[in-house]
């Protein structure tokens, strides 16, 4: 009997997988880590506690969340055909039909639909700002970086005090988590170019 | 917790969500509508390629729905393939929050950006624009197309990045295999490594020319289908297919790349074979009949045509060339080609680009 893989790592794999898929032309299953671990920052930005997302992240050795729970609702995809490799030379992987029906499926049911808008800010950043720096500054950030020195679960909590106060400071209305996610890309890019510049000279 | 300073909140105000947002008053629609904006331009822009048109482009998100023009005189837009074709005039389209498309081809833009209640992206000679009750707000990053669909951008992009990184001097290992090494001293295992002369018959350079450019664009991009044509029987009189066709499957688009070279080639047997201008216009010509194939087999797809070629040309070499002087080894570095007048369909066919030239540098002695 095959292992049980968790609902929400299930569910957001596909919904991670799809939107990428679609925005950008194929994904890696690093990219999927990644987009869902900047959604559970949104998650925990609007005061949910993020022990309740579902499943954890350590860092991997590329330098990218990994959760061992997604890992497992990736390769479940890549066997029931939901996830096909669009190249057996490179690692991009696309959303087949069967993948996508089943999207449209399990985005119906009220026990996962409501971390759609976290996957879905998080993803939409993609479009609205140059996937180079969303990259660039989600693997760069300070949390990443520091937790790359220690063997442990990664923390969240300490960005959301940011993020909160960006929000503030220009005016987000209640409930939206696009401005956040668009915004905290632009702060961790002029940190980062600042600290590089810092670095320079 | 350290605060955030003012100067960075400053710039992050830049960010366009954000003057968005202000625009409208902080209305929280306004977000709404730029995300259902921002995807559905990427679902259009897989029919429509920016920078193929010199009209103007209005794309409209009403915060309610309601049409912003008269439907009497506009048509849904259900087949996204009559897009493909559109190069000029004032196109407007309207999308709704169920993804669905309505187009109007004759209305009044300033009946349109007046509308407070709507967010309207423009597109217009290359630059690209959110209209936000009545406030233009410019958010081109590329010099031409659009950020929403930038695939053609990053190609050209990355043929500047291949030309410095790779060729100018002949940084990559596979393309500098094409250069001719003659032995200095045999005994010593040494040979001249100037980069005079480029291999010739039967062990031709186009191999690892055209091995190292699909390394290079393998890992400059993600998510395409690249077809390399593995025939290099150049002398053949047989037609054969263009070198490279990269496809992106989800954006709808497709590159045509056709690899030249020009300088001299040493063959197996001590012939010196020059390749000048001619080859480059022989280039143009036969990039023109994969262009116009091309076109004709994938009616549905976003084509551009690209010739590159790579600039190996001396002055003054023999077949006996193993250096060269600062004088005649930089002779051609900014001669640019002679296009003959029937070959310049660059300046008039949508897609067919310039042909790019990759000088690539001698090492050179001093007199």
């Amino acid at each position: 009997m095959s292992k049980q893989v968790s609902p929400e790592a299930f569910f957001d794999s596909l919904s991670i997988g799809y939107k990428l898929d679609s925005f950008l032309e194929g994904f890696k299953r690093q990219e999927i880590n990644l987009f869902s671990y900047f959604s559970s920052i949104l998650y925990g930005y609007q005061g949910n506690n993020v022990s309740d997302w579902g499943y954890k992240y350590i860092i991997d050795s590329g330098g990218y969340p990994f959760s061992e729970a997604l890992n497992e609702a990736s390769e479940r995809h890549i066997q029931n055909g939901s996830f096909e490799k669009r190249d057996k030379r490179d690692d991009y992987y696309v959303v087949s039909s069967r993948g996508a029906t089943e999207y449209v499926t399990f985005k119906s049911l009220e026990s996962l639909a409501w971390r759609e808008k976290f996957i879905d800010a998080a993803c939409t950043t993609n479009i609205l700002v140059p996937y180079s720096q969303t990259l660039r500054a989600l693997l760069d950030s300070p949390d990443l970086q520091k937790s790359k020195e220690i063997d442990n679960w990664l923390d969240q909590s300490g960005i959301y005090n940011k993020i909160s106060q960006i929000s503030e400071a220009v005016g987000v209305p209640t409930g939206d988590l696009i401005i956040p996610a668009v915004s905290w890309i632009k702060y961790l890019t002029i940190e980062e170019d600042a600290h590089n510049k810092s670095r320079n000279t | 917790m350290p605060t955030i300073s003012p100067e960075i909140l400053e710039v992050i105000e830049d960010i366009y969500p954000i003057k968005i947002l202000k625009a409208f008053n902080s209305n929280p629609e306004s977000l709404k509508a730029l995300s259902t904006l921002a995807k559905s331009l990427t679902e259009l822009f897989r029919y429509f390629e920016p920078s193929f048109f010199r009209g103007k482009l209005f794309v409209t998100k009403h915060f309610e729905d309601r049409y912003i023009f008269d439907t009497g005189v506009g048509r849904p837009l259900i087949d996204k393939n009559v897009l493909l074709d559109r190069s000029e005039g004032n196109l407007f389209i309207q999308v709704f929050n169920d993804g669905s498309f309505f187009m109007w081809e004759d209305a009044a833009p300033e009946d349109l950006l007046g509308k407070g209640s709507s967010l309207t992206y423009l597109f217009e000679a290359d630059r690209e624009y959110f209209v936000a009750n009545e406030e233009t707000i410019d958010i081109s990053v590329y010099p031409y197309g659009s950020q929403f669909a930038p695939q053609f951008y990053f190609l050209a992009s990355a043929f500047d990045d291949y030309k410095l990184r790779k060729i100018k001097n002949s940084s990559c290992p596979l393309f500098s295999e094409a250069w001719l090494r003659s032995v200095k001293d045999a005994a010593k295992n040494l040979y001249y490594d100037n980069r005079v002369l480029f291999r010739g018959a039967s062990d031709s350079p186009e191999k690892p020319m055209q091995e190292s450019l699909e390394n290079f664009l393998k890992d400059s991009f993600r998510g395409i289908d690249m077809e390399v044509n593995r025939e290099f029987n150049v002398d053949s009189d047989q037609p054969k297919p263009v070198d490279f066709r990269v496809t992106w499957l989800e954006a709808n688009r497709m590159a045509l790349i056709e690899l030249k070279w020009v300088g001299d080639s040493l063959s197996a047997n001590g012939n010196l074979k020059p390749r000048r201008d001619a080859r480059v216009n022989e280039g143009l010509f036969q990039l023109k009949g994969y262009l116009d194939s091309a076109r004709q087999d994938y009616p549905n797809k976003l084509i551009k045509a690209f010739l590159l070629v790579i600039d190996g040309r001396r002055r003054g070499v023999t077949k006996d060339s193993v250096e060269v002087t600062f004088a005649n080894g930089f002779y051609f570095q900014n001669r640019e080609f002679e296009i003959q007048a029937d070959r310049k369909y660059f300046e008039e066919i949508v897609g067919f680009e310039k042909p790019v030239r990759m000088f690539a540098e001698p090492i050179c002695v001093i007199e």
